[in-house]
């Protein structure tokens, strides 16, 4: 186990180090960050004498050698807008992003998977056709339109809410519930086909013919035999509102790594671009070594070589 | 507790002296659509930056809220040789921090802007400096490498005064993040991608209107209106045409609205192989065009047509010039006489939700350039990426194109908006010209106020009714809106600033 562990922090630095290639060369091709600097009111003189201050005159195996040096020790450089820190910056707004995945993820799970298990125990019944459907409709709408009316309805019309911003729980409710809509309603629809499944299986009809009670064949047997995909699936979600929220972010005015990253390609900032790019890569990787290491607890048959 | 309280406000009043003005009352709170990256004066240049450092940092010049230019930190200024400016400072102004305004402060402020380790995106409004010189405790001059009548409309924008010894002792980001200034407010609190908090500066000599101003910054339009409907805040700025009908139906909040100096114009490739090489085809282009339809309806009024490139409130402007009438067989005419009866098609370019209503617009105009034969293809692209193809322009294996472009001319100058589209020094415009070119070499080296104003007004004359290098379009408005209780009048350049924001 613990060899295992190693064996996939160390593919996990090759792949954060292949990222890291990738990111650059893509930014690096989206066009030239000394235009985006300076307004059109800009001079090719102007143009050129800024490029040779920030250091873009020089190759791009070069700026990429300089920036990997850095980064090695940490150092993501300075962003070019901020003027500070690029990771500082990012570190800045990652608690508002933690806060609302967090929240978002809670969400999803605590609702989507008692939703999607109720429905699968009472296969048919009307209460398991009208989970199905609002699934779907959750699925389908769109997250900025539902966050749109979220604040034309909450805080324009009911004057519940605030309509906007980080500060207590009364901010996080709504940003946090329509980012977790559709990951809510996918957990919940996994739930129940995987659930359906499983009482299917030879070893429920034992457990029942054993006289286990109805409570312990579900919660016992059931569930934690129809709960690999669903741990799968979870560690995607986190993962996907980690670095996802971006459009949330946005209409809310929630201020988190997202809206940043993307204000930052719009200006070119490749230093925060990179910094975040790298945290959020990072947090995927660790988020899936943990899934794989559930896997060995909920059937004992996988075992790590 | 009440009683207490007014106990205190009538106890306070009896101890103030006479004379004193009263202490700024009260709390705004604005929410608006541009980020803030730093405090740090000298560094970017940006008008969502250019809306918040006037309220802590002073210049020596401003603009006052119509648009005139008037004294700030200067009480007055002349040009005592054509290349030595000489500026007297005012009396007894402080900075925050308690260290006096002087022309030493003036003097390291600037060099702060021109040494290159800042890397300053404003050096390029200060690089005609050569030597500042301090002749006495309040007054410093300004020695520049060539005449530059151009520098005063420039330090009314940029050239924020700070105190030097503050702003040598600390980094960075400490400066970013912590700035000194003698404006009217002090930056309080500032949480980045959230909010910014400014207090009323007990040492300024300009009072703000209000004791605290809260700046929210909230990127999406519509959530914008919620905020400002649902009370949550009192002013917002950036609101889209389509969302103010919203806003006037509320019955507690209005619109107001000014004409920006922001010119829209469609700018071209004007090369070997483009049609309109031919000027018949570039003054066809803009005969084609019912600007008051696109004002009119994409615009919902909230927009007004231009004739060249500048509006009613810069300097240059020619007022007897009009803008390009709407005469579709006129157009026809021209085409067919320059041996394009049959039309043509090009690209045009538009950059993404950058332009309010600008892919409408642009939209608008290829259906009305159908009528007369011309195919446009609109193509909206992300900035940076527009940009690339900007530059790209002049080469050969590149179509020529066209491209919208809009420009907030907030120096009121027309050196500014000649420099940026028109003369061929320009990296975005597509119009070479020589003699076009010496006009305005002329006009920036002409010292004289009134006859730069006059050259400035001809070369526009021959742009318009001559050379036509490019299809102005139209000055958008700078749309707000504002809660029922707020007393404010929106500045002819467009900024939404703080400290001016009152109560009723």
């Amino acid at each position: 186990m613990a060899g295992y562990v190693v064996k996939r922090l160390i593919q996990a630095i090759v792949l954060l180090k292949c990222v890291m290639i990738i990111v650059f060369l893509l930014l690096h091709m989206t066009g030239d960050p000394v235009l985006v600097m300076l307004d059109t009111d800009a001079t090719h003189e102007d143009i050129e004498h800024l490029r040779k201050l920030m250091g873009f005159d020089q190759p791009l195996h070069v700026q990429y050698g300089r920036f990997f040096s850095n980064a090695l020790q940490g150092n993501f450089g300075e962003s070019t807008e901020h003027g500070e820190s690029a990771m500082g910056l990012v570190l800045e707004h990652f608690p508002a992003t933690i806060e609302m995945a967090v929240g978002a993820f809670a969400f999803a799970v605590l609702i989507g998977i008692p939703f999607g298990c109720l429905a699968a125990f009472r296969e048919g019944s009307t209460y398991d056709k009208g989970c199905v459907g609002i699934t779907v409709l959750m699925q389908a709408v769109p997250d900025f339109w539902l966050a749109i009316m979220f604040i034309m309805f909450f805080s324009v019309t009911l004057g519940l809410l605030p309509s906007f911003g980080r500060g207590g729980w009364e901010h996080f409710i709504m940003p946090a519930f329509a980012a977790s809509t559709y990951h809510l309603a996918r957990l919940a629809r996994l739930m129940r086909s995987q659930m359906l499944e499983v009482l299917r299986q030879d070893y429920i009809t034992t457990a029942r013919a054993k006289g286990l009670s109805e409570k312990i064949v579900l919660m016992v047997h059931a569930l934690k035999n129809s709960s690999i995909p669903i741990v799968t699936v979870m560690g995607l979600d986190l993962g996907i509102l980690l670095g996802g929220t971006v459009i949330i972010e946005v209409v809310f005015a929630w201020p988190g790594v997202g809206r940043l990253v993307v204000d930052s390609i719009a200006n070119r900032d490749f230093p925060i671009v990179q910094a975040a790019v790298f945290l959020l890569a990072s947090g995927f990787v660790i988020i899936n070594l943990a899934v794989d290491l559930v896997y060995a607890y909920l059937d004992p048959r996988i075992t790590y070589e | 507790m009440k009683r207490l309280w007014l106990w205190m406000v009538v106890l306070s009043l009896l101890l103030l002296p006479a004379g004193v003005k009263a202490a700024p009352k009260g709390k705004v709170v604005l929410g608006m659509a541009g980020a803030l990256t730093t405090f740090d004066p000298h560094t970017f240049s940006s008008l969502p930056i250019s809306m918040h450092h006037p309220n802590v940092f002073e210049t020596l010049l401003a603009r006052a809220p119509d648009g005139s230019m008037t004294n700030q930190l200067a009480e007055s200024y002349k040009m005592v040789s054509p290349k030595v400016w000489e500026f007297k400072l005012r009396k007894g102004v402080k900075f925050s921090n308690g260290d006096p305004v002087n022309a030493a402060a003036v003097k390291f402020s600037f060099e702060r802007i021109l040494d290159p380790k800042m890397k300053s995106r404003q050096y390029r409004y200060f690089k005609s400096m050569a030597k500042l010189e301090v002749v006495d405790e309040h007054t410093v001059r300004i020695h520049t490498k060539k005449p530059d009548p151009m520098l005063p409309p420039f330090l009314a924008i940029y050239g924020f005064i700070v105190p030097p010894d503050y702003y040598k002792k600390h980094d960075k980001k400490h400066l970013s993040r912590n700035p000194v200034g003698s404006g009217p407010f002090v930056m309080k609190k500032w949480r980045k991608g959230q909010e910014v908090v400014y207090e009323a500066n007990p040492n300024a000599w300009r009072k703000p209107r209000v004791k605290t101003a809260v700046v929210k910054f909230i990127p999406e339009s519509t959530t914008r209106v919620s905020a400002l409907i649902s009370g949550d805040v009192d002013v917002i700025d950036n609101l889209p045409p389509a969302l103010s009908e919203r806003v006037r139906a509320s019955g507690k909040t209005d619109v107001i609205a000014k004409q920006s100096p922001r010119t829209n114009y469609i700018l071209m490739v004007i090369k070997e192989g483009a049609p309109w090489m031919d000027v018949r085809v570039r003054r066809a282009m803009n005969l084609a065009i019912n600007r008051e339809a696109i004002t009119k309806n994409v615009m919902m009024g909230f927009a007004k047509s231009v004739a060249i490139i500048q509006g009613p409130a810069s300097f240059g402007f020619n007022p007897g010039l009009k803008p390009y009438p709407y005469d579709p067989a006129q157009a026809k005419k021209l085409l067919a006489e320059a041996g394009f009866a049959k039309g043509f098609s090009f690209d045009v370019y538009i950059p993404r939700g950058r332009f309010m209503m600008g892919k409408e617009a642009l939209e608008g105009i290829a259906g009305q350039w159908a009528k007369v034969g011309l195919k446009a293809n609109v193509r909206v692209m992300e900035w940076g990426a527009m940009k690339k193809i900007i530059f790209s322009k002049y080469k050969k294996n590149v179509k020529p194109f066209l491209y919208y472009l809009a420009r907030m001319n907030t120096a009121f100058s027309a050196e500014h908006m000649f420099a940026g589209a028109i003369s061929s020094r320009s990296a975005y415009g597509g119009f070479r010209d020589k003699g076009v070119d010496a006009m305005i070499n002329d006009a920036r080296s002409t010292l004289d106020n009134k006859s730069r104003e006059k050259k400035y007004q001809e070369i526009a004359r021959v742009l318009r009714h001559e050379k036509v290098p490019i299809v102005p379009l139209y000055q958008t408005f700078r749309i707000f809106g504002a809660n029922k209780k707020i007393d404010w009048k929106p500045r002819a350049d467009g900024k939404l600033i703080a400290a001016e924001v009152g109560l009723k």
